[in-house]
């Protein structure tokens, strides 16, 4: 178990992903959002180059912060999506895995905001571009291949 | 990275500031709040004013939005690669600023500790009605004797923005209120719309620098009023230096002051930008006699410095990255640090 201070060093001095990850999940749970979004991006940005395998839990952890800070929908699902499109691939299975671990994946229907999240990246990766109007038909198509 | 210790200043990409002083003994204090004073809030741009060897205040911006901005591989985050500013849906409270007491002791040898700022003071801010209290932004505290000044912006009912001057005295031990008395609100002809980069000089009351450019009040006046203030330059060697955009408070530092300016360099998209730092020493005639290689933090695209108030041969600065992440950093080196220092002559 790494101490704070190791934490801290590993995550600013050496850009530890994973400590990076970590101090943005505790400044959530502090209620210090725009702290810990502060963090998760650049966690995201870190990660990028490197494996998608790793962006699963830090594009939760982004879209849970963006969720808890209760912004206008159409202010957080459209930076959200476009952090998550410009992290392409998107790791999907790992996404939903993740989802499940939650326990989230009996409630997903009703989590409206990872919804309409997974339904924007749907659209960004079928269309290649965020459309202002869309069919919800052919949205929910896609969607229940996905699941 | 860390590195292996190096005897040049931290330059450009090569070792964070941060690094750099932690190499040498410094400590860097990462700044986090108690979630009963967050409520909805977001916290940036410290400043720090040290009382004692281990107490310090610092007032911090406090708003109700969180920036999203692009960094690193993230560039064009949005269509326009701008800051997202993200509001909230419910209306979260107007309080523009808070200042703290915070105690920067630590243990032998540590050299990152976290610190938690757990309370507040409570503001009175009585100012003139035409004068928008919740706008108040990027206050720079100093002093001057016993009186605590700081040096922000505010936003005029006209819309306008003019560098506001609030004081108070040092607060006690136990006290839970702090009152802000508007002292001036700099306003003459021929400034800009926007009037952003005044910083207070310590234990100097009438005289501030209107960045790059250390200018005197002649004359003063309580609040806003249509009389223009006169105000008169120094001398000043500032036009040399080109591109520097805000600064620190400006720190007593053996016969002058010492002051963090930074500098952006801009990238291909609207706020795609970096920042980079310089030290400045001014002579005791506010001439920049001495100045940094350009250096960076810790490496992040965005870092604004705010605070330097210098205790004792240490030297404190206090700065936030990313618009999120608030920093305290204390470095014992100054010597180390002065030597770094390189007569402006001799910049190329």
């Amino acid at each position: 178990m790494k101490t704070s201070e190791q934490r801290y060093i590993d995550a600013f001095m050496f850009n530890s992903a994973d400590d990076l990850h970590f101090l943005s999940l505790e400044y959530l749970l502090n209620g210090d959002l725009s702290g810990a979004m502060a963090l998760s991006h650049l966690c995201i940005s870190l990660n990028h180059d490197k494996s998608t395998i790793f962006m699963a839990k830090p594009l939760i952890l982004l879209s849970k912060i963006l969720s808890a800070s209760q912004f206008k929908r159409s202010t957080f699902v459209r930076p959200l999506a476009l952090v998550i499109w410009k992290c392409r691939p998107i790791p999907w299975k790992l996404l939903i895995r993740e989802l499940s671990e939650k326990n989230l994946e009996k409630r997903i229907l009703n989590y409206s905001f990872i919804l309409i999240v997974l339904i924007k990246i749907v659209l960004i990766e079928s269309l290649g571009f965020f459309p202002r109007r869309v069919r919800f038909q052919s949205i929910k198509k896609r969607l229940i291949g996905l699941f | 990275m860390m590195s292996k210790l190096s005897e040049k200043f931290p330059k450009g990409d090569k070792m964070s500031f941060v690094d750099w002083s932690m190499q040498r003994g410094g400590r860097l204090f990462p700044i986090t709040f108690s979630s009963h004073l967050i409520q909805g809030r977001s916290f940036m741009n410290p400043s720090i004013l040290v009382l004692s060897a281990n107490n310090a205040l610092l007032v911090l911006r406090s708003g109700d939005y969180r920036y999203l901005r692009p960094t690193n591989h993230l560039k064009s985050l949005t269509s326009t690669g701008a800051i997202q500013y993200l509001y909230f849906d419910k209306n979260g409270t107007t309080e523009p600023l808070l200042i703290s007491k915070v105690s920067l002791k630590v243990s032998e040898g540590s050299r990152v500790v976290p610190i938690k700022v757990t309370q507040q003071f409570q503001v009175e801010l009585q100012i003139d009605r035409n004068l928008r209290a919740s706008t108040i932004e990027d206050l720079r505290i100093s002093r001057v004797d016993d009186l605590i000044v700081m040096l922000g912006n505010i936003e005029l009912s006209s819309g306008e923005r003019r560098p506001v001057l609030l004081t108070s005295e040092l607060p006690k031990q136990d006290q839970e209120k702090i009152r802000l008395q508007c002292e001036v609100v700099i306003d003459y002809g021929g400034l800009q719309q926007v009037e952003k980069n005044w910083v207070p000089i310590e234990s100097e009351r009438d005289k501030f620098v209107r960045f790059p450019f250390p200018v005197q009040l002649s004359s003063r006046n309580k609040l806003l009023s249509k009389e223009k203030l006169s105000f008169e330059m120094f001398q000043s060697n500032c036009e040399s230096m080109t591109g520097l955009l805000g600064s620190t408070p400006l720190a007593r530092f053996r016969e002058g002051y010492l002051a963090v300016v930074h500098s952006k360099t801009l990238g291909s998209r609207k706020n795609n930008h970096r920042y980079w730092h310089r030290c400045l020493y001014y002579d005791k005639n506010f001439r920049v006699e001495k100045v940094s290689q350009p250096f960076s933090f810790l490496g992040y695209e965005t870092e604004f410095c705010t605070g330097l108030s210098i205790y004792k041969n240490r030297a404190y600065f206090s700065f936030c990255c990313n618009d999120g992440l608030n920093f305290i950093l204390v470095v014992d080196s100054l010597k180390i640090f002065s030597k770094y220092l390189k007569a402006i002559s001799t910049q190329k």
